[in-house]
């Protein structure tokens, strides 16, 4: 048997130049959006490779914040408003974190489900991957965490690291505002150099971690001391949550670091010192290495050997540190690399289950309500699915992310297991059969609706090219034409009954058009339960 | 048709099938997050050290729970005390791994597979060492984890042992097989089998587990605690029948970096102490249910976390990642004893000074191996490396 793509080429970052069509496209989109449908992929067939990561890279507006939508709980909000600046109230504060949880919980969910081509959103998974939190109780503290990541989600590693490191999340979840110069916190430190920036090394010897030495996560939290989150569940209207520097806080000492970062010396600079910090850690090889090594997993594919380390993660890094940290050059080297389209990272890689959901209900397109508070409930509704199949992007399992990134051997397997397996499966039943509700109460339900896979005008009467077309758009790999062939004869009925070329010359009917609808249905079921539908 | 090899490992055994030398369980209570032990198990001895290292956060010295002359527990395990004087729980001092790591994950990495500190095996210490192979008729998994995800410690070359268990009555509804396509996409394949093998022994474990849920009972009432209910379950399971033979349980909560204990509660009452508590009723459960059912000598459990924590407190009433720390193994089988003898506390602890280990891990999980699941492949265990059996089990 021979692979019908050469596996291999030289150099990996050379852009790809062969065939662009639905495959190619297909896997490009659905590495980069969450549920590519058929509109997307063939706007991106016809526009070509280039275009397209130019616009899944192009900066998008900032998005309207999430709003009130219904309850009594937000004396000081409107329906329609936003809750973002609102204080809390005393007695009810209880219910309003709640309420705004869900709001934010569901808002999010929205701006996964845009149809815009546009990396910002896996961008924005991505880091709180990267940035791993839970337990930030406080919903207006997540809206300012998310929101910064947002804003830096394709721009630069700098100025997100810069952010994250005083943000008031991350100085509430990694103890940053418990740290001051009589007693150090060491936890943001160390997982600053261990998973944020220079990645941790092998052990080399007591305390020393390669990149970095134990004597250096106490020298970083001492420089790191000072900086306090103020706002945390605010009554005072105007009191944001913010990062404030308190001066008696911070160690004034200079701070001795190791051999590993070459006995550099640490200057008392005051709330500028973490600064100086980030940017030695950026000057160091190792953070960008790290870097890339984590959107590699996440973007192309677990496993990175020597030759893969050579000719793609080195190169990626060498890009990000030119581009003094822009990400853009860095995701643009990588999406067009002839690395990224070769055939064995195609659909490799488990959905997780955002990818699993959002494969079903964007290209299969369900209805979301528009009023706002239907609207808002049916968002959360899906929110609530992703997190029953152990995915909360508010609520990290490990300070190091989910272990489908970073945990070998199995990785991207961590998704599915004996536990997870019957939740999986049953999504993708419900949602064919029954649907879910989308709102509380006896509202409409969240149905798929198969016949919206292809547009009306792409319906082939030959059924083996209509599957066909239908495969492209739901798998990330061709299946055999056997296969094609074999699941094809479920269009045209059993013996007795109208073939699909027959339906098809007649969908002017209502009556036909029922049944064409029927037999689509069919098939979608079929291929949405194959394994291969569970991957990527 | 599967492929026999995989990766150039076998996949199913060609002649015998998979053997098991004795039908004795082993319960693990993993602790996520570093369970501080230095204010779960108390060298009494020190208390004064210790109480200048670590004032905000101990215990009174009168309010500790002795256990030896020497050795004190925590107020809130009165449970795992009660097991002592019933010859039923022991406790290993300061164990740990030579060249320790202070990251999480490295470092439950290290505990889990039972590597040196400075060598990444992906393989678990149980993984590697039963005799577990791919069997794809297999009836009883070899081993369960509760929860969604699957324990490391049961990781082998190619796939992971454990199989995830949250409702011992969800695993039978499962939809029909799924039809396999025909592709010469050779890695998108591997993972096309993977989820197909998954598919399949989660039909064949349904079953068993199902079977083993509905024969099983429980003769105790256990904490509602999630820890409480993975060990209800699990007493229920093995009350059932079941064959499987390692059982992992999980209690998350113990990276302790601020207000470990609340304040004026004498160290009492707050996060570790809860956390504490629930431990001790739980195992105390546990135990109490197998040996009224005459299950307790088949059982064996222990305790671990991938660190403990630094000896003195920091100013957040918390403390941060440190070294060694004690553990808890229990059972009806067991030699109910402290073993090993507690390492001196500095007069004036050094600023992020850990416990020093006394015991290396590693001797237990072959003492384990050796005298509990009497496993024949020992010597591949731990490659290059001589460990001792300790006297966990008593000798009759």
């Amino acid at each position: 048997m021979t692979a019908p793509f050469p596996f291999h080429n030289t150099s990996a970052l050379t852009p790809y130049q062969g065939t662009w069509d639905l495959l190619r496209a297909g896997h490009l989109l659905r590495r980069t959006l969450f549920g590519p449908d058929q509109r997307q992929i063939s706007w991106a067939v016809s526009h070509g490779m280039k275009a397209t990561i130019n616009t899944l890279l192009t900066n998008r507006e900032m998005p309207a914040p999430p709003l009130h939508y219904k309850g009594d709980h937000e004396p000081q909000v409107s329906i329609g408003k936003t809750w973002i600046s609102a204080p809390y109230q005393e007695n009810i504060h209880v219910t309003q974190m709640a309420r705004r949880s869900r709001s934010l919980f569901a808002w999010n969910m929205g701006l996964i489900l845009d149809d815009a081509i546009s990396i910002r959103e896996k961008m924005v998974l991505f880091w709180h991957n990267h940035f791993a939190l839970r337990a930030i109780e406080d919903p207006r503290y997540l809206y300012r965490f998310t929101t910064t990541i947002r804003q830096h989600a394709t721009g630069n590693f700098r100025a997100l690291i810069r952010a994250m490191t005083i943000d008031p999340s991350m100085l509430v979840f990694l103890n940053g505002n418990r740290n001051h110069q009589e007693a150090p916190n060491e936890n943001y430190a160390r997982e600053l150099l261990e998973l944020f920036t220079l990645g941790k090394g092998e052990l080399a010897g007591p305390g020393d971690y390669t990149n970095y030495t134990e004597q250096d996560v106490k020298a970083l939290a001492r420089s790191l001391t000072g900086w306090q989150d103020i706002g945390f569940l605010a009554t005072k209207v105007g009191q944001n949550p913010e990062a404030q520097f308190i001066p008696d806080r911070h160690d004034r000492e200079s701070k001795q670091l190791s051999h590993r970062l070459n006995h550099q010396v640490i200057l008392d600079q005051g709330m500028n010192e973490y600064q100086e910090v980030l940017e030695m850690l950026l000057d160091h090889p190792a953070t960008a290495v790290n870097l890339c090594s984590r959107l590699y997993r996440w973007f192309v594919d677990a496993h990175i050997d020597e030759q893969t380390q050579q000719e793609v993660i080195q190169p990626l890094a060498d890009i990000l540190r030119n581009s003094d940290y822009e990400l853009t050059p860095t995701l643009q080297a990588l999406f067009q690399s002839s690395h990224f389209y070769q055939i064995n990272v195609m659909g490799t890689m488990l959905k997780n289950p955002l990818d699993l959901l959002t494969s079903l209900v964007r290209p299969l397109s369900i209805t979301i309500p528009l009023p706002l508070s239907q609207r808002y409930d049916a968002w959360y509704r899906l929110f609530d699915l992703v997190r029953g199949l152990q995915m909360d992007w508010y609520e990290l399992p490990q300070v190091a992310g989910w272990d489908a990134y970073y945990r070998a051997p199995l990785y991207y397997r961590h998704w599915l297991n004996a536990a997870t397996l019957s939740p999986r499966m049953e999504l993708v039943q419900r949602f064919l059969e029954e649907g879910y509700p989308a709102f509380e109460g006896n509202g409409p339900r969240m149905l798929l609706s198969p016949e919206r896979l292809l547009d009306r005008s792409d319906w082939s009467e030959e059924a083996v090219l209509f599957t066909e077309n239908i495969t492209k758009i739901l798998l990330p790999v061709p299946l055999s034409s056997t296969s094609i062939f074999e699941l094809s004869r479920l269009l045209d009925g059993s013996r007795d009954s109208l073939t699909w070329k027959q339906l098809i010359n007649h969908d002017d009917q209502e009556s036909i058009l029922v049944i064409l609808k029927e037999r689509i249905g069919i098939i979608v079921k079929k291929l949405t339960t194959l394994p291969e539908f569970q991957l990527t | 048709m599967l492929p026999l090899h995989m990766n150039g490992l076998k996949l199913f055994p060609s002649t015998s099938l998979f053997y098991r030398s004795n039908q004795r369980k082993m319960v693990l209570i993993q602790l996520n997050g570093g369970n501080d032990g230095l204010n779960t198990v108390i060298p009494v001895s020190q208390y004064d050290r210790l109480y200048r290292a670590r004032s905000t956060i101990m215990v009174p010295e009168s309010k500790l729970i002795a256990l030896e002359q020497d050795i004190s527990l925590h107020p809130a395990l009165v449970g795992l005390k009660n097991l002592y004087n019933d010859g039923m729980l022991g406790v290993a001092l300061a164990v740990g791994y030579p060249l320790p790591n202070r990251s999480h994950f490295r470092s439950m990495d290290v505990m889990t597979s039972g590597s040196p500190s400075d060598k990444i095996w992906q393989t678990g210490w149980l993984g590697r060492n039963l005799d577990w192979q791919e069997y794809p008729e297999l009836k009883h998994p070899y081993a369960i984890t509760m929860g969604y995800a699957v324990s490391n410690t049961c990781q082998g070359e190619v796939s992971n042992f454990s199989t995830s268990l949250v409702d011992p009555w969800s695993l039978n509804q499962l939809p029909e097989a799924l039809a396999k396509s025909k592709e010469h996409y050779e890695r998108h394949q591997e993972e096309v089998e993977y989820i197909l093998n998954t598919i399949r022994q989660t039909r064949n474990f349904g079953q068993t587990i199902h079977k083993a849920a509905s024969l099983g009972k429980n003769s105790t009432e256990y904490p509602d605690s999630d820890l409480g209910q993975q060990l209800k379950t699990i007493a229920q399971l093995i009350s059932g029948g079941l064959e499987t033979q390692v059982y992992i349980a999980n209690l998350s909560g113990f990276d302790t970096h601020a207000e470990q204990v609340m304040s004026g509660s004498d160290g009492k009452q707050g996060k570790h102490p809860e956390l504490l508590n629930d431990l001790g009723r739980s195992i105390q459960s546990f135990m109490m249910d197998l040996k009224r059912q005459g299950l307790d000598q088949d059982v064996f459990g222990l305790t671990y976390s991938e660190f403990g924590r630094q000896i003195r407190a920091n100013e957040s009433g918390g403390t941060d990642h440190g070294d060694a720390s004690a553990l808890f193994y229990f059972g009806g089988a067991v030699h109910a004893t402290v073993i090993g003898s507690h390492p001196a506390i500095d007069q004036v602890v050094p600023d992020q000074a850990g416990l020093p280990m006394a015991i290396d891990i590693r001797n237990i999980y072959q003492t384990i191996l050796e005298q509990w699941f009497q496993s024949k492949q020992i010597q591949d265990s731990f490659p290059g490396t001589g460990f001792n059996n300790l006297e966990i089990f008593r000798s009759n």
